[in-house]
């Protein structure tokens, strides 16, 4: 009997094998983002469902070919999830990805270079649209230069949506304390920074902590967001000089910023860099308290309950939940400029920086290329992001606006489009800013010093440490050359 | 005559196996070792390989791609002069210091407790209640606790403002004063199964006659129990701290997910160190090294508590 269920194991095994190798159906598997197709649930009651139509008729229209959709685990992050997968070689050919990310781990071959298809016609766009030639045309240029990595010379993600960040705040409550809930700028509750802190520190003086706001490392935060747009402020003057010859103002990458630490063009022993750890130390008594392990959810809850009055958060798909979840008169507002009246380094500002643009697009796996179908998973994206399908997309679940020309922004996303006519902040997150070592240990320096276990002193010295390290750590591993600086 | 009939061709049966040559046994066994090989190698590819590869990847800078080459020692030096691996330790040693207390000497007690229950019945469903939470998944445990401890609408804070103590309100994990304590706290009061489980079948395997016999000379609850049940549950007691020490030391979801660490540094253990520098950070060499440390350190720990406590018994 023992002998027969083992001879009969290794009988299956090597069956299931050969049926596997006769297998000629081509399965392509993609990650959609937020456009997932979910089951209904209590807390997410419509979610999008479009993409399961665009799939069902790709299958249709081409014989033989398979689509599955892939949702990211959301309790690893997405760092975690990309080493595993592609670790274990089981990526999927299509992963919505942040172009920063793929920067960082193009070293590792890990992504398809575009370039050649980008340059070709995309016939699922309609004739006399822009991108029927040249896929490329679907895409204002600024997006496609914000994404292009310098370093290589290629274009590795398509990016058909664009985000912003925003303070949502409830009107009701805000009025109840007598506080002005009319714009000053055009895009912001506040005319500066100075004046945003006075405002919320007129609340926080009541007893209650106005900003919900998440600086957990266990899960994602909302931090990093003005660390990065605030840091651009400060160094307004000098950013200029960090670029890579013939660049202009865009989010500089992680040779850039190290190139310029490398070059002694920024240091945490700058008065600027001084400035900016104070503006951020008066920024965080206005945070609600046990910021440092909230969870990204559990400020959502803090401002849907009315415990807190402003929440940030992303301005395109906290929407929908919010138009959901609360019962108050809501709104939703920009970061201030930084200006002089903070600091005499940022002087020169004229408005905030934007939080968010053209941040993640659909990037083409080596996965593709290992298994011969690099040209079909091409075909399917060609597919996914033409205006039709994708102004489908987006028209089903507006949680994002559609870069593509010939795409309507939809009503609820509105509001938050003079966002996305700021400049783009230049230093990015702290961690693609530089390294995800950086990100992660200068929030946690930071962390420490809003809660008095390290002073200013230490803090800069162990900044320093840190920058100075990590710069040098990319720098050799990348085998970057920094004279560009210095000429 | 009987006994000698049913033993005695039994006995010959073995000698005539033995004194077959090694082949031949095998080649009859030969399913019995191939049903054991596919174990095996599960073991030694999924549990071995690794954790001898971290040796060898502990020598080089790898990103878990292609950034793959030898730096020797640098990561055991690196490690020397990193502040954090610095304050993770010292986490890690006040944490396990406390837990092996608490974790060995309160199912000591509650085992103590259901030995002398008069009541079977009662001794019966008291086992039960204190296994019970062996079916919890230990990660909800985690996020129960986490629900304590929110500032705004946990349990802890909820209770304190009830009973008029609203100054005492406390955001527990998100304070680097607190955090530790807090976390030392999670799955109050400490009653872990396998260690319950371990001391109440050393004492149960005390005969009663000496309890019997202590009695009979007077000896109360506290003699009989230092005299007696410590005495002769010395190797569980021994096995439960061994094992409490290796748990805590290897444990980073209790801290990965109650503050990941935080706030700064405050909760960080070197478990968690390994698992972030290896998964986030993707450098496995350090966190090889890091790994490597960790081992040799239980393994010396796990080495002096045994010779310790055979000095113990000997004594």
């Amino acid at each position: 009997m023992f002998k027969r269920m083992l001879l009969l194991s290794c009988f299956m095994l090597i069956f299931g094998a050969f049926t596997g190798m006769a297998q000629d159906e081509i399965t392509i598997y993609a990650t959609v983002g937020a456009y997932y197709p979910d089951e209904p649930t209590e807390n997410n009651p419509n979610p999008p469902k479009m993409m399961n139509e665009l799939v069902a008729e790709y299958e249709a229209a081409n014989p033989g070919v398979n689509i599955e959709l892939v949702d990211v685990p959301s309790n690893i992050s997405g760092d975690q999830w990309r080493s595993t997968v592609f670790n274990g070689q089981n990526e999927p050919h299509i992963i919505v990805n942040n172009y920063i990310r793929v920067w960082q781990e193009q070293g590792n071959d890990w992504y398809v270079p575009l370039n050649e298809y980008i340059d070709g016609p995309n016939p699922y766009i309609p004739e006399g649209t822009p991108g029927h030639e040249r896929w490329a045309d679907s895409i204002p240029e600024v997006v496609w230069n914000t994404t292009y990595h310098t370093g290589s010379g290629n274009q590795y993600v398509v990016t058909v949506n664009a985000v912003a960040v925003g303070f949502f705040y409830n009107i009701d409550m805000l009025t109840e304390m007598g506080i002005d809930t009319d714009f000053d700028i055009s895009y912001s509750l506040w005319e500066d920074w100075e004046t945003m802190i006075a405002e919320m520190g007129a609340i926080a003086e009541t007893g209650m902590k106005p900003l919900a706001l998440s600086m957990s490392t266990a899960a994602p935060y909302t931090y990093n967001w003005f660390d990065g747009t605030s840091l651009t402020s400060m160094y307004i003057d000098h950013i200029e000089s960090w670029w890579e010859p013939g660049a202009s103002w865009h989010a500089l990458n992680q040779r850039e910023f190290a190139c310029a630490i490398q070059n002694g063009l920024i240091s945490a022993h700058d008065d600027a860099f001084a400035d900016w750890l104070g503006l951020l130390a008066d920024f965080e008594p206005m945070w609600v308290e046990g910021y440092s392990t909230l969870t990204n959810d559990e400020t959502y809850r803090l401002f849907i309950t009315g415990e807190a009055p402003f929440l940030l958060q992303n301005a395109a798909s906290q929407t929908i939940n919010v138009t959901r979840d609360v019962d108050f008169n809501w709104g939703i507002s920009y970061f201030p400029p930084v200006t002089e009246t903070t600091s005499p380094h940022a002087a020169n500002n004229e408005s905030a920086y934007l939080v968010g643009g053209f941040t993640s697009g659909f990037t083409v796996t080596d996965r593709a290329r290992r298994e011969g179908i690099e040209e079909q998973v091409v075909d399917f994206l060609m597919f996914l992001t033409a205006q039709p399908q994708w102004g489908r997309v987006v028209t089903d679940s507006p949680r994002s606006i559609p870069t593509q020309f010939g795409l309507d922004v939809p009503d609820a996303l509105k509001p938050t489009v003079a966002f996305l006519e700021l400049p783009i902040r230049a230093l990015k997150d702290p961690d693609p800013r530089l390294s995800r070592r950086y990100g992660e240990d200068h929030r946690r320096l930071m962390q420490e010093y809003f809660t008095d276990q390290i002073d200013l002193e230490t803090l800069i010295a162990e900044e320093d440490r840190l920058m100075t390290r990590e710069a040098r750590v990319v720098i050799a591993e990348n085998e970057w050359n920094c004279d560009f600086q210095l000429e | 005559m009987l006994r000698r009939l049913s033993t005695s061709p039994s006995v010959s049966i073995s000698q005539r196996e033995s004194q077959s040559p090694l082949p031949t046994r095998v080649w009859r066994a030969k399913w019995l070792y191939l049903a054991l090989l596919i174990p095996v190698a599960m073991l030694l590819i999924f549990e071995w390989l690794p954790a001898f590869s971290a040796l060898y990847n502990s020598l080089y800078i790898w990103n878990g791609g292609k950034v793959h080459f030898y730096v020797g020692l640098e990561h055991y030096e690196r490690m020397l002069s990193d502040r954090t691996f610095r304050v993770a330790i010292t986490n890690l040693i006040s944490f396990v210091f406390f837990r092996v207390i608490m974790q060995t000497a309160l199912p000591f007690f509650a085992a103590e407790m259901i030995v002398n229950l008069r009541s079977a019945r009662w001794s019966y469903w008291w086992k039960i209640i204190f296994v019970f939470p062996m079916v919890v998944p230990t990660i909800l445990n985690y996020l129960i606790w986490r629900f304590i401890y929110n500032p705004q609408v946990g349990l802890l804070n909820e209770g304190l403002e009830l009973i008029g103590l609203e100054q005492y309100t406390h955001a527990w994990i998100g304070d680097p004063n607190t955090v530790m304590w807090a976390l030392a706290f999670v799955r109050f009061p400490w009653l872990p199964t396998l260690q319950f489980l371990i001391i109440l079948g050393g004492l149960q395997t005390i005969p009663q006659e000496v309890h019997e016999s202590a009695a009979i000379d007077g000896a109360g609850f506290w003699r009989r129990l230092f005299y007696i049940d410590i005495p002769m549950t010395k190797r569980q007691i021994t096995l439960a701290m061994i094992l409490t020490m290796l748990f805590m030391t290897q444990r980073f979801d209790l801290f990965l997910v109650m503050t990941d660490g935080g706030p700064g540094y405050s909760s960080m253990v070197p478990a968690l160190q390994l698992y972030q520098s290896a998964f986030h950070f993707l450098e496995f060499g350090y966190a090889s090294a890091i790994g490597v440390v960790l081992f040799v350190a239980m393994l010396a720990l796990t080495v002096i508590n045994l010779r310790v406590s055979a000095i113990g018994a000997n004594a």
